[in-house]
């Protein structure tokens, strides 16, 4: 509890520092996912198709509980205890150790690969809202626009913009309550998937971004995106790193040479994800990377021609 | 009549007959081609009447309402998968399912066959489906092709809602561009068979299943956008175990 009375302190002094408007609210919208309790009605439209869930969203201590159960269409639930606050990457990426501020360089950078601007107001889910639009500085990633709660700053609304303008996935809040009860409310137990040393292996893994000596890497990535991660699955042996520019995240997976053979070359597109599978020659072997995120079909195609074995350049250099 | 128009005709009474060879095919379809040329609506017209004709003759049904506009463009929007001829005969009789994306060359016979599929569809008489259903057929593909950017119609092998992008696709109408109607410029992508290894439609859905799920749980650590990486996930594919 300390943590979070310091934390909503030292955000709050942060924004009276600022007078950029948009700043405000990002920094606002970042901190009230983080520290508020809430729970509500969403729906989310991808290609014509409506989908709609049941949100629980809970922060216990330094952990954050995240459900979402799926009200239309088969059965589904996702759970998750993984939002640990240590979890989040984008703190680092933002530049910040508390994990709950983003200071005034992160915000040059996200200003970097997006303008961002307030444009106006709306109404949502019953709540006034304030909405930003992010349009990307470049055609290698999506825009956004995005409505923020005025009352409590969290995000009812978010629009991915297409490079032609077109929205082309929604996720909106149609009802939600902030707080009240779900402050005391016991997390619910049995849809728990994360076991205690996952979550501990979480918090080892953010204290250093790089945990062993990268096998791949990726040559290109668009101005802006910063890896938050990278970690080689020991079961699998398949490799894996994430990248951020603060909004979009794209993920990079690269399958040992055993895995690879029964894993076809092909893309696929839902909405606004699209993921791109292909194979690389090293050494007499075929390996299969993969780019998934929500970016452009081109961005994931140039990062998927980019992605060398770190130890084959080693050589060579 | 020019000589021209004669061949043509001769061709085109040639396929009517289904006594066209290659020659004789892609030569009505180039003229077919330019959509507005007195030639083409003369042939057409030919086409439909010879086919009444035919009809009458037979005794069959006859429709005077002409559907190959509504059927041209249920074909332009349909996927299209990229396949090896053997491939799809294959996997007809159940033995290979997942046989996409093989490298074969879009051009030469195959084009020139599904050239004569589609020349074949226009002088259609018992169309079952009525013309209403045919144009909301084509018009929800369009709505999809409207969303994103780059997406098309189903296809069966991924995940529900998930689609091929345009560019792994071939185009299997002919060369000469009989396919006009598509809405955005899209580079065409050589798929490189890189293997001999046969996949497994199961194996396939699995990974990517797998990386999506990997992805979303990505993105919900590193977004700022609150829970939406989690409503991406398909409930299908989502639950864990």
């Amino acid at each position: 509890m300390a943590v979070i009375m310091t934390a909503i302190f030292a955000c709050g002094a942060s924004v009276s520092q600022q007078t950029d408007p948009a700043y405000g609210l990002m920094v606002e919208m970042i901190n009230a996912s983080q520290r508020l309790n809430y729970e509500g009605l969403v729906t989310y439209e991808k290609m014509g198709n409506l989908k709609s869930a049941k949100v629980l969203h809970l922060v216990r201590d330094a952990e954050i509980f995240e459900q979402i159960v799926s009200l239309n269409g088969p059965e589904g639930e996702f759970s998750s205890f993984s939002g640990t606050k240590e979890c989040h990457k984008t703190a680092a990426f933002l530049g910040e150790t508390s994990g709950l501020n983003i200071n005034n360089s992160s915000y040059v950078q996200l200003k970097r690969s997006y303008s961002i601007e307030a444009a106006g107001t709306q109404r949502i889910a019953g709540r006034e809202t304030t909405l930003l639009m992010l349009r990307p500085n470049d055609a290698w990633r999506y825009g956004y626009v995005v409505a923020i709660d005025k009352q409590s700053g969290l995000m009812l609304q978010s629009v991915l913009i297409s490079l032609a303008g077109k929205p082309m996935e929604r996720f909106q809040f149609i009802e939600i309550s902030v707080g009240g009860d779900l402050d005391s409310m016991e997390v619910p137990s049995g849809s728990i998937n994360l076991e205690a040393d996952e979550r501990a292996d979480c918090k080892k893994n953010n204290s250093l971004l790089q945990q062993d000596v990268p096998e791949w890497q990726v040559d290109w990535m668009p101005t802006g995106f910063v890896m938050t991660d990278s970690r080689l699955d020991e079961n699998g042996g398949q490799y894996s790193m994430v990248f951020t520019d603060g909004l979009a995240v794209l993920s990079v997976f690269v399958e040992s040479s055993e895995a690879s053979i029964k894993i076809p070359s092909f893309a696929a597109t839902s909405g606004a994800t699209v993921a791109l599978v292909s194979k690389v020659l090293i050494e007499g072997s075929f390996f299969t990377v993969s780019v998934v995120g929500e970016i452009p079909s081109d961005t994931a195609r140039r990062i998927i021609e980019s992605v060398t074995w770190a130890s084959d350049t080693a050589k060579n250099s | 009549m020019s000589e021209h128009e004669n061949r043509l005709n001769e061709s085109l009474s040639a396929l009517m007959d289904s006594e066209a060879n290659d020659i004789e095919i892609r030569r009505i379809l180039k003229e077919l081609d330019a959509n507005d040329s007195a030639l083409a609506v003369e042939i057409r017209g030919k086409w439909r009447r010879y086919h009444l004709a035919s009809a009458v003759i037979s005794k069959d049904n006859v429709s005077t309402v002409d559907y190959s506009i509504a059927v041209s463009d249920a074909i332009d929007s349909e996927v299209t998968h990229k396949m090896n001829p053997l491939t799809k005969i294959f996997s007809r009789s159940g033995i290979l399912a997942v046989g996409a994306s093989l490298g074969i060359s879009s051009a030469g016979p195959f084009a020139v066959a599904a050239s004569v599929a589609l020349v074949a569809v226009l002088g259609v008489q018992n169309v079952s489906n009525p013309l209403g259903g045919a144009d909301q057929a084509s018009q929800f593909a369009q709505s999809d092709k409207m969303m994103g950017e780059n997406s098309t119609g189903p296809a069966n092998q991924f995940p529900a809602g998930w689609q091929l992008p345009v560019e792994t696709q071939a185009r299997t109408v002919s060369a000469s561009g009989f396919n006009g109607a598509r809405q955005y410029p899209q580079p065409i992508v050589e798929v490189k068979q890189v293997t001999k290894a046969q996949y497994s439609e199961q194996e396939v859905r699995l990974y990517l299943a797998d990386i999506l799920a990997k992805h979303s749980s990505h993105a919900a650590l590193n977004s700022n956008q609150s829970m939406l990486p989690f409503a991406r996930i398909e409930s299908g594919d989502a639950v864990l175990e």
